[in-house]
């Protein structure tokens, strides 16, 4: 049902020869393996920040870190999984920081919900929906985002990983230090909390 | 199977992933419940909702502005990636061993190490191994043919046996060499026997010394411009040995003038001057030989004349009722 993407490489060249380049002086290999990766990551990261920026922030530190431990990879798991393990580790903690949380708690203080270009912040305030005909497809998306945000951040986790971006049980188990069959009852319970929230959209 | 149970299971079902079995049992379930088919619909429902959410990418500018972080951050990705910690043994090494930051490798500071202990060997232990042969000099060679001359019989004797007569000659005393040559041979047997106490004189170059005779130390000034080796002996008794003088640095004037007046001291105590040796390499050597009873006595009238290099002589050990000495005169840094 989900198209699996393909994990064995990015859009621009296997990632094993890329990474083996890499390791072997070419530091040019890291932008070509970076672009293969770079707008998942970056959708991972505003999926599971509900925020441009702040996703952009921690895209950018995931690529750092990358960066900085790449010649020490080994290929013992595929790079996919290591990457996007980074990717959600480095969310998680953002969102565990205080610096996060001192801004959001700033935000919601302001003004009302705002909807700019690629930035959907803010909560659903009433989970009693409007009729979906009358909402435009961002304002859909954005209640998605939201229901998504309102999530406990395990569930968050695993619906981003496999609903949004299309991950394997077996990639999730390895992203999240999980057993399959955790990975399998977690799906199922984020899934009915999400579904629960959006019910009057489905 | 229970409701409770396939909805549960609907989640694994609808992403295709339940074994043969479970699956049948789920899809046969469906045909007679609508609750539960109502639930895989919403679930579909949802996961189109969800799956048609837009795929959000990197501002145009993500890999510049990361590639600035990274410059920024000034990263050494060569030496990060296996998360060595930082050598700070190596830091502090470099800081205590090596303030200027001269990187020097241990093995090379070995080699100077050894280099400057060989130096040390060959300039200061050297030369008083040296002080114990005698240099041969033209003038020897010249007083050597005079011998053959005087009498055959003693050119069988040893060239250091020779170098003593010739330098008595030089110096000037009046004793038939046939007699001093026969002298020496048995004090060279004798004097082998027991080690001479080293003195060591320093010479400064300022050093105010009593006249002794100063036609004396002018012909020994004239005899020292060109002169490797010349030698003074006093062939008194059968006990003389032999004499050097290696003064290159030092005031020539005031080191002979003082061998000089060591040699008197060594006599008003009874003594013999076994021999005077110099150069114009270092140093003076004077070996002598006084009575046991008056070496304290003549350390004084050194001390008087100069200055020991310290530790000063203290400590008398020798065999029978005479001492030998070798009193060596250096010029004062």
């Amino acid at each position: 049902m989900i198209e699996e993407i393909n994990k064995q490489g990015g859009l621009f060249g296997d990632d094993e020869v890329l990474i083996k380049a890499f390791q072997s002086g070419d530091k040019k290999a890291f932008d070509r393996l970076l672009l293969g990766h770079m707008n998942r990551v970056f959708n991972l990261c505003y999926r599971f920040m509900s925020d441009y920026e702040e996703a952009n922030d921690c895209a950018q530190e995931t690529f750092i870190k990358v960066y900085r431990s790449l010649n020490g990879f080994k290929f013992q798991s595929s790079f996919s999984t290591w990457l996007y393990r980074i990717a959600v580790n480095t969310c998680k903690n953002r969102l565990k920081s205080a610096e996060y949380r001192n801004r959001m708690q700033t935000f919601k203080i302001g003004e009302n919900k705002e909807l700019n270009n690629n930035s959907y912040t803010g909560e659903i305030a009433d989970q009693s929906l409007s009729p979906v005909t009358l909402l435009d497809k961002k304002e859909t998306e954005a209640l998605i985002q939201s229901a998504i945000d309102s999530l406990p951040e395990e569930q968050k986790e695993i619906i981003v990983l496999r609903d949004i971006e299309g991950f394997s049980y077996e990639e999730i188990a390895d992203i999240t230090d999980n057993e399959l069959g955790t990975v399998k009852s977690k799906l199922s319970r984020a899934r009915g909390t999400l579904k629960e929230k959006l019910k009057g959209l489905i | 199977m229970e409701c409770i149970k396939v909805k549960e299971l609907l989640s694994e079902y609808i992403d295709n992933v339940l074994d043969e079995q479970l699956k049948k049992s789920v899809e046969e379930h469906l045909l007679t419940c609508n609750s539960c088919a109502e639930e895989l619909a919403s679930l579909k429902t949802y996961l189109e909702k969800i799956n048609s959410l837009e795929k959000i990418e990197a501002p145009v500018n993500f890999i510049k502005s990361l590639n600035e972080k990274l410059e920024n951050e000034n990263p050494k990705p060569q030496e990060q990636p296996n998360f060595e910690p930082k050598p700070e043994f190596k830091d502090t090494k470099q800081k205590v061993f090596m303030p200027f930051k001269i990187k020097l490798s241990f093995k090379f500071a070995g080699a100077l190490a050894m280099l400057l202990l060989v130096v040390y060997i060959v300039k200061v232990i050297q030369p008083s191994e040296e002080m114990t042969t005698v240099i041969p000099s033209s003038q020897e060679k010249i007083v050597t043919e005079k011998l053959m001359d005087k009498e055959a019989k003693q050119l069988a004797l040893e060239k250091r046996e020779e170098d003593l007569s010739s330098s008595e000659i030089i110096k000037g005393n009046q004793v038939p060499l046939s007699l001093a040559m026969e002298k020496e041979k048995t004090i060279s047997s004798t004097v082998s026997a027991a080690k001479p106490i080293e003195l060591v004189l320093l010479i400064k170059p300022d050093m105010q010394v009593r006249a002794y005779s100063s036609v004396r130390t002018t012909n020994l000034q004239m005899k020292s411009v060109d002169l490797i080796g010349k030698d003074k002996d006093v062939l008194e008794s059968g006990k003389l040995r032999e004499a050097e003088n290696i003064g290159a640095m030092m005031d020539e004037k005031n080191s002979v003038v003082i061998s000089s007046e060591i040699e008197n001291l060594v006599r008003s105590f009874g003594g013999n001057v076994l021999s005077v040796k110099y150069s114009q390499t270092e140093t003076h050597v004077i070996s002598a030989e006084i009575p046991k009873d008056k070496y304290s006595n003549l350390l004084k009238s050194l001390n008087e004349l100069s200055q020991f290099q310290k530790p000063s002589p203290s400590v008398i050990g020798t065999e029978g009722d005479s001492l030998k000495i070798r009193v060596k005169l250096i010029p004062s840094k």
